[in-house]
């Protein structure tokens, strides 16, 4: 018998601990007969002033990530999510080809993940020339920056908010997040992208999308549209920008 | 600075890591500006429960607890909402009782449990007395519930428990199937009808229910997620979940 709510897919979605946007947002964007399962990957709301504190961080999800897949393999799910991204960017390209296939292998499940989730929107558009905004620290942006490079794009622009811990992404304010799409846009600039699943802007990507005239990629819509997609869904939904009413 | 998108409460929500009912539930229900933070209570053997085995089963579940606590109250939630009933019936309203303690201890924050959020419901329709009571478990578990009904000075008239044979099955009863259990168990005799096991998935049938028995007809996920709302000040009214949620 199928699950009486989720009888088209189940999906596992792994979140840091910290993360209170990805629910929020994932729940948000489901169609019918798809239901979403965090699984919450548990680490402590660290104070980040710097580089270091931000490798550390990456280090801690690394290590307390495998209980949190083993946790959601429980409900048998049909499709593995990850809704952290900085990770998933992690050590340019094949790092992350790998981690994918690594997550794969182990869970027999197909996988999506923001870095892969992104190539494939801005594939959507054929956008090569891209402004990037994130909630991190210089080393996180320079890994996201080698990903995209080695990928065969050009990151034109870059602001990372620096964010003070996990918790606080998701504090960040559409303004903030206004202000930061409009210091990555420029006429070089063919879309922009964001990274960092905690920061809240899927709602705010299709209005930039509007106002620019390009495409802006919230992480968590071309993450959570791989998902369906690659699932086999094919249902449009509005409000969260073509990545889901089009494409 | 406040969440962007949980700007009134964040709510820590501890469901087993066999639930897939729960998530979505809440999730439609949740107000503008409430987010709801799943936080999976670890759950093995799920394929082998029966009526000797459920209460050790629902223990390992509740000893798991803590953990996921902890791991919620890493996202700074303002309060925890329980998505696993079973264990806040165990040993009638005293042991109820000593499982909010003991979550509140470790946390800090207050929580809303399934067997108090149900109790409170019925107080708030007001006029119930004899209940009916729908589960997806085993003879052992429904005597729990039945007792800690009973502290709360209500008589369980009827029971059915559906004995789901994993925890993962319990979301796969259909719908056809609840309304048949509930036509069974609906008579002049009880004054309104509680469902408990978060994995059934019964909060829009449960609605429709109410309305054709004119009576209540309470869900406990339905139950639950009005508590943790009311008792923090929440007060939006939802549509869609029967008059718990739309008219209290």
């Amino acid at each position: 018998m199928p699950d009486a709510l989720g009888w088209r897919k189940k999906f596992a979605v792994l979140v840091p601990s910290t993360n209170t946007s990805v629910q929020p947002e994932f729940d948000e964007m489901r169609p019918p007969g798809v239901t979403n399962h965090i699984s919450r990957i548990r680490i402590p709301n660290i104070p980040l002033r710097s580089d270091e504190d931000f490798k550390r961080l990456i280090e801690l999800i690394v290590v307390a990530q495998m209980e949190a897949v083993d946790s959601a393999m429980s409900m048998e799910p049909d499709r593995l999510v990850l809704g952290i991204s900085a990770e998933s960017f992690w050590d340019g390209y094949s790092a992350a080809k790998k981690l994918k296939k690594d997550l794969e292998d182990y869970t027999k499940l197909d996988v999506s993940m923001g870095s892969d989730a992104a190539e494939s929107a801005l594939a959507l558009y054929g956008a090569k020339r891209i402004g990037v905004i994130t909630p991190y620290f210089p080393v996180g942006d320079q890994n996201v920056k080698r990903f995209f490079e080695e990928g065969g794009f050009k990151v034109a622009k870059m602001v990372g908010l620096k964010c003070e811990s996990p918790v606080a992404i998701a504090h960040v304010t559409e303004t903030q997040l206004r202000d930061a799409i409009r210091a990555v846009d420029g006429p070089d600039v063919e879309a922009i992208v964001q990274v960092g699943t905690n920061l809240a802007m899927a709602r705010l990507a299709p209005q930039a999308e509007i106002w620019l005239g390009k495409p802006v990629i919230a992480i968590n819509t071309a993450i959570y549209r791989h998902a369906l997609r690659a699932s086999g869904i094919s249902d449009k939904i509005d409000g969260w920008g073509p990545l889901l009413s089009v494409h | 600075m406040t969440d962007v998108l949980g700007w009134r409460r964040k709510f820590g929500v501890l469901g087993p890591s066999t639930n897939t009912v729960v998530q979505p539930d809440f999730d439609d229900m949740r107000p503008r500006g409430v987010t709801n933070h799943y936080s999976r209570i670890f759950t093995p053997n799920a394929d082998a429960v029966s009526n000797e085995t459920f209460r050790a089963g629902a223990e390992v579940i509740a000893g798991n607890t803590l953990d996921a606590v902890r791991s919620v109250m890493t996202c700074s939630p303002d309060h925890l909402v329980m998505g696993m009933s079973a264990v806040t019936f165990f040993d009638g309203e005293k042991g109820a009782d000593r499982f909010s303690r003991e979550v509140e201890e470790v946390s800090g924050i207050k929580i809303s449990i399934g067997s108090d959020a149900c109790t409170a419901a019925m107080r708030t329709y007001g006029g119930v007395k004899r209940i009916a009571v729908l589960s997806p478990y085993w003879p052992s578990m429904n005597t729990e519930v039945a007792r800690y009904f009973g502290d709360k000075g209500f008589t369980v008239v009827r029971d059915k428990c559906l004995q789901c044979r994993s925890w993962t099955q319990i979301a796969e009863v259909t719908t056809e199937t609840l309304r048949t259990e509930l036509k069974a168990l609906d008579g002049d005799d009880v004054d309104a009808i509680v469902q408990v096991g978060t994995n059934l998935s019964m909060v829009r049938l449960a609605a429709a229910a109410e309305m054709w028995f004119g009576k209540p007809v309470i869900a406990i996920n339905t139950a639950t997620y009005w508590h943790a709302l009311r008792t923090n000040g929440i007060k939006d009214q939802v549509v869609g979940f029967g008059r718990l949620m739309s008219d209290f």
